[in-house]
């Protein structure tokens, strides 16, 4: 059997893996007659067309199938895998509406969520969608909802803790991958959360019976609850996630690329320059780092290219995030990501989230005003930036702000200047130990400078 | 009117959706507390035992309070159900106010 893919180990109704560069999902025979219920109820073609679950085809099983192989699946693959801990607030609340509304048609078609692991969301084609065919078993009446913790701990907790105490408090998913402890989220929200009944219900009293009963079984007896009170349930969590909101104010970059950082008409020609280049490079995926808001990033997606636009602000990935969801884009899915600490190798035996760079594939980088930040605010060596960045794909279209630009002045304004090799000729040899430079381009009005680079065969 | 509102709701945030909320929304919730008072009391205090952390269990707990959020959930349903009924029968018109993010039911606001 083929690449058994790291998270795919916990369900035994099936598992993924890779076989020649594609994914396909293996349906066990234990997992065999739920899969069965879902795609005879109608509700996998319901949610597939409502695009809330990934389409998949039935192919055969491959030669050397264990003998408890059932069905063999190949799903649409997704573009790029993304974590929570990496989405926006938008990101994850959306993920949260796409969960509920999923377990609602379930529920009405016979079925219901086993799990609400955020990591069974992906972004595909700009929208959240259900990648784990094998999340649904057949609905038993008078049994409670086994996946409501788990969209507590995923969901709910990290959102409130975002709404009321900081947005950064997302990130902490990256800490807790079975979702944040509703303990701890009961002890960090502030009082006035508990004003919310939805709030009040499933986090704190979720989490206080959660310590009353801790180690003892409940008595069937006591957990029945009808269809009609799952209902309820879903209800009285929409409406906890609905009520959740994040504004991104006035942050640290909102406005940082405006015209203010170039002269007379400089803007117009870093994208008529990046355009010019992305049009003869024809690159099918693209990495936009420190993407702000995604303008750049929507030139290259206007080259044909797909495009993860990576940035480490919530409050610019949040505005790209609505960007794409307010004009239906396809090809971009924005991230949050500090390129200084990119998200690792995590889980059991490393081996359940990837780390940034092994998810790793894109044709072109996008680098713009980007370097002075990693060179000068984080003192990373230009020739370490190099290496990082032939790490992660073999072209590059980069941009070099050198001393003297305003935007570089203010980061060496309160702090000595021990930068000597930060100027033009030291970039430029920094970065030819790793790339080819086959253009450059000046921009009117500032010192700053376009290249195009292309990866050494031999740093491949 | 508007400063007992902001009394009674004061998780509200500015951010939030600007529609004022409808009468029922609090209604349901000023019931749905109380009933709720009602099961927190008769089920006691929890144990203070920091040692014993939740999430060690996954199941007992989270089914059990599944049974509390349904009836809960559902007598805010079922209040709000009626109060739009009465408001229909009184011909008083839903347009202000009403519809905007407040569109679930169960909505505690």
């Amino acid at each position: 059997m083929a690449d058994v893919l790291g998270g795919s180990f916990r369900d035994p109704a099936g598992f993924v893996y890779r076989h020649a560069g594609v994914v396909y999902r293996q349906v066990n025979d234990v997992g065999s007659p739920d899969y069965q219920a879902l795609m005879d109820s109608g509700l996998y073609a319901e949610l597939v067309k409502a695009a809330l679950l990934i389409r998949h085809e039935e192919v055969p099983a491959p030669a050397d199938a264990a003998p408890d192989h059932a069905k063999t699946l190949r799903p649409e693959a997704v573009e790029f895998i993304s974590y929570p801990y990496e989405w926006c607030f938008g990101q994850l609340r959306d993920a949260a509406l796409a969960t509920l509304e999923i377990q609602r048609r379930a529920l009405a078609r016979g079925l219901s969520l086993k799990d609400a692991n955020a990591y069974n969301i992906q972004f595909h084609r700009g929208k959240p969608v259900l990648i784990d065919t094998l999340s649904f078993e057949r609905y038993r009446e008078g049994e409670p909802w086994v996946a409501y913790r788990q969209f507590c701990q995923h969901f709910l907790a990290p959102l409130a803790l975002m709404h009321y105490r900081d947005v950064r408090l997302g990130e902490w998913s990256r800490l807790h991958l079975d979702g944040i402890p509703l303990d701890l989220a009961a002890e960090l929200l502030p009082m006035r959360a508990w004003l919310r009944l939805s709030l009040w219900m499933n986090l704190k009293l979720h989490a206080r019976s959660q310590r009353r009963h801790a180690g003892g079984a409940a008595p069937a007896s006591a957990t029945r609850v009808s269809k009609t009170g799952l209902g309820n349930i879903l209800a009285s969590l929409e409406a906890g996630v609905r009520k959740l909101r994040f504004e991104p104010g006035g942050s640290e970059w909102s406005d940082y690329d405006a015209e203010g950082s170039y002269g007379d008409g400089g803007l117009e020609e870093k994208k008529a320059v990046v355009a010019r280049w992305l049009g003869e490079m024809a690159p099918h995926r693209v990495w936009d780092l420190g993407a702000n808001t995604g303008d750049f990033s929507r030139i290259a997606c206007e080259a044909g290219a797909r495009v993860v636009a990576f940035d480490v602000d919530p409050g610019a990935v949040e505005r790209n995030y609505r960007r794409v969801r307010e004009a239906g884009e396809t090809a971009l899915l924005p991230l949050r990501i500090d390129l200084c600490n990119p998200s690792p190798a995590q889980g059991f035996a490393h081996r359940e989230r990837a780390s940034l760079v092994e998810r790793a594939g894109p044709d072109c980088v996008l680098a713009l005003a980007l370097v002075h930040h990693l060179a000068i605010s984080n003192n990373l060596p230009l020739e370490r930036i190099a290496e990082f960045l032939a790490l992660l794909s073999p072209r590059l279209v980069i941009e070099f702000v050198p001393k003297g630009d305003p935007r570089v002045e203010t980061l060496l304004a309160t702090r000595p200047d021990i930068f000597p090799e930060y100027r033009r000729e030291g970039f430029e040899r920094a970065f030819s130990v790793y790339f080819e430079i086959e253009e450059a381009a000046a921009l009117p009005g500032s010192e700053r400078r376009l290249y195009r680079m292309l990866r050494r065969a031999h740093r491949a | 009117m508007v400063g007992r509102e902001q009394h009674v709701r004061p998780g509200r945030r500015a951010s939030c959706s600007g529609s004022d909320p409808v009468a029922p929304e609090r209604f349901g919730w000023v019931f749905g507390c109380l009933g709720l008072l009602a099961v927190a009391v008769l089920a006691g205090p929890a144990p203070a035992d920091p040692v014993r952390l939740a999430y060690l269990d996954p199941g007992s707990g989270s089914f059990l309070i599944q049974a509390l959020v349904a009836l809960v959930a559902g007598i805010a349903v079922a209040l709000r159900t009626y109060w739009e009924k009465v408001k229909s029968l009184l011909g008083l018109s839903r347009g202000a106010g009403g519809g905007s993010g407040g569109d679930t039911p169960g909505d505690d606001g």
